[in-house]
């Protein structure tokens, strides 16, 4: 049988792309998506698809019921916000951006873990986790999936379950798309790539960790961010 | 000035009385319990409900707060916790305390001049009171430390603790 995947935020971004590359390496893949439109390019494609709100884990574990058997899980779906201060940040926004990024990594995470047999689960985090001026609910968000991520890995691991994060630097997204120019230029100005890079840069990053081999990585967080974590742009 | 953000009788209100005992900074401090909730529970068995009170609204209110005290206090110290880096049975503890990091080392490059840390200690337990004042009295001494997270536990965390494997034989995952 084909290893089977669900990716959430498949339907655009980085998690589109990770679900094209495993279905163009023969995996049978589910894309999941808020999307309904998105999600319906992706399925002419010929790869499964199905609206998901990652925060209902009803939702969830209803999907994860009726698909086949998982060995991976990605969860890709997640948020960002313009840039405010901390002082600024309104309640409501600073809990959704947990809500959504973490607490849909952990929903995932705890249903895929409920019922798969073995496989890995690869969460998204951002080299953002490592900080980063007016965006301390975005930072706070993704650090905590990396905490998520390594405590998950070191429980789940007796079981034959890897848990990894990828956490990109700057990518073309949707995500970024929304940015101001202001916040875009800032940003790329700081970055050694000298602006976001591909999905498919971040996909074959996922596809490794999600390979039979890459499975023998457990609780790392893989940055894949030309060296932006280095804290030095160098070029 | 100290302020103490802790409830009393946690170790945080612990430190900071030892603290005060010997406080003469020219500068408003701040102390912070960011200490996660003591939930552990194996990842199936936690509730929404369950992350949602031990990480979600804890990170928002402990996001409140540091920028609540941060225009008026030149130094703050989050006394919080090492389980980011990862552990048995500590999903919500984990992700709340690399929450907490995350959140610490924003807030602190947002406040240029002012010194924002965290003394990420092993558990609650009153022991760690001595070390974890002293390392404190140092950060606020020194002024010259922000953004960082001091693991403060006679180096546990570098020792490697035994596997706890649970029911069946461990498999190497794709075999």
């Amino acid at each position: 049988m084909l290893p089977h995947a669900l990716v959430t935020g498949g339907a655009q971004g980085i998690g589109r792309a990770v679900a094209e590359t495993l279905a163009a390496r023969g995996w049978s893949v589910t894309a999941a998506d808020r999307d309904a439109a998105a999600l319906a390019a992706v399925e002419a494609e010929g790869i499964a698809a199905a609206v998901l709100d990652v925060t209902d884990s009803a939702a969830v574990a209803a999907l994860v019921d009726r698909l086949p058997p998982l060995d991976v899980v990605v969860n890709c779906a997640g948020i960002a916000a313009e840039l405010l201060p901390l002082k600024d940040i309104p309640r409501a926004a600073f809990e959704r951006m947990l809500r959504v990024n973490l607490g849909g990594t952990f929903i995932l995470a705890r249903e895929a873990a409920r019922r798969m047999e073995r496989g890995a689960i690869i969460t998204i985090a951002s080299r953002g986790y490592l900080g980063g001026a007016g965006a301390a609910h975005y930072v706070a968000s993704k650090a905590g999936v990396v905490g998520l991520t390594r405590a998950l890995a070191v429980e789940l691991r007796w079981r034959g379950i890897s848990v990894n994060a990828v956490a990109p630097g700057m990518v073309d997204t949707r995500m970024i798309a929304d940015f101001t120019p202001e916040m875009r230029a800032r940003l790329s100005r700081l970055d050694p790539e000298g602006g976001p890079m591909p999905p498919a840069a971040i996909a074959e990053a996922v596809a490794y960790l999600a390979s039979a081999e890459g499975r023998r990585v457990n609780g790392q967080v893989l940055l894949v961010d030309g060296g932006k974590s280095l804290g030095v742009a160098p070029c | 000035m100290l302020t103490v953000i802790a409830s009393p009788g946690s170790l945080t209100a612990t430190i900071g009385q030892r603290l005060s005992a010997g406080h003469d900074s020219p500068h408003p401090v701040a102390l912070v319990d960011a200490m996660p909730p003591a939930r552990t529970a194996p990842l199936a068995n936690l509730a929404d409900a369950d992350f949602e009170a031990g990480c979600i609204a804890p990170l928002a209110d402990l996001g409140a707060v540091i920028a609540g005290l941060l225009p008026y206090h030149r130094h703050v110290v989050l006394i919080g916790s090492s389980a980011g880096l990862g552990g048995w049975d500590a999903a919500i503890p984990a992700a709340f305390a690399a929450g907490a990091t995350g959140l610490m080392r924003s807030a602190a490059l947002e406040y240029a001049g002012v010194s924002l840390n965290m003394i990420a200690l092993p558990s609650a337990d009153p022991a760690h009171v001595e070390g974890a004042s002293a390392l404190a009295a140092g950060l606020i001494a020194s002024g010259a430390v922000s953004g960082q997270v001091i693991v403060c536990d006679g180096g546990a965390n570098l020792r490697m603790r035994a596997a706890r494997p649970r029911g069946g034989s461990a498999l190497p995952p794709g075999q």
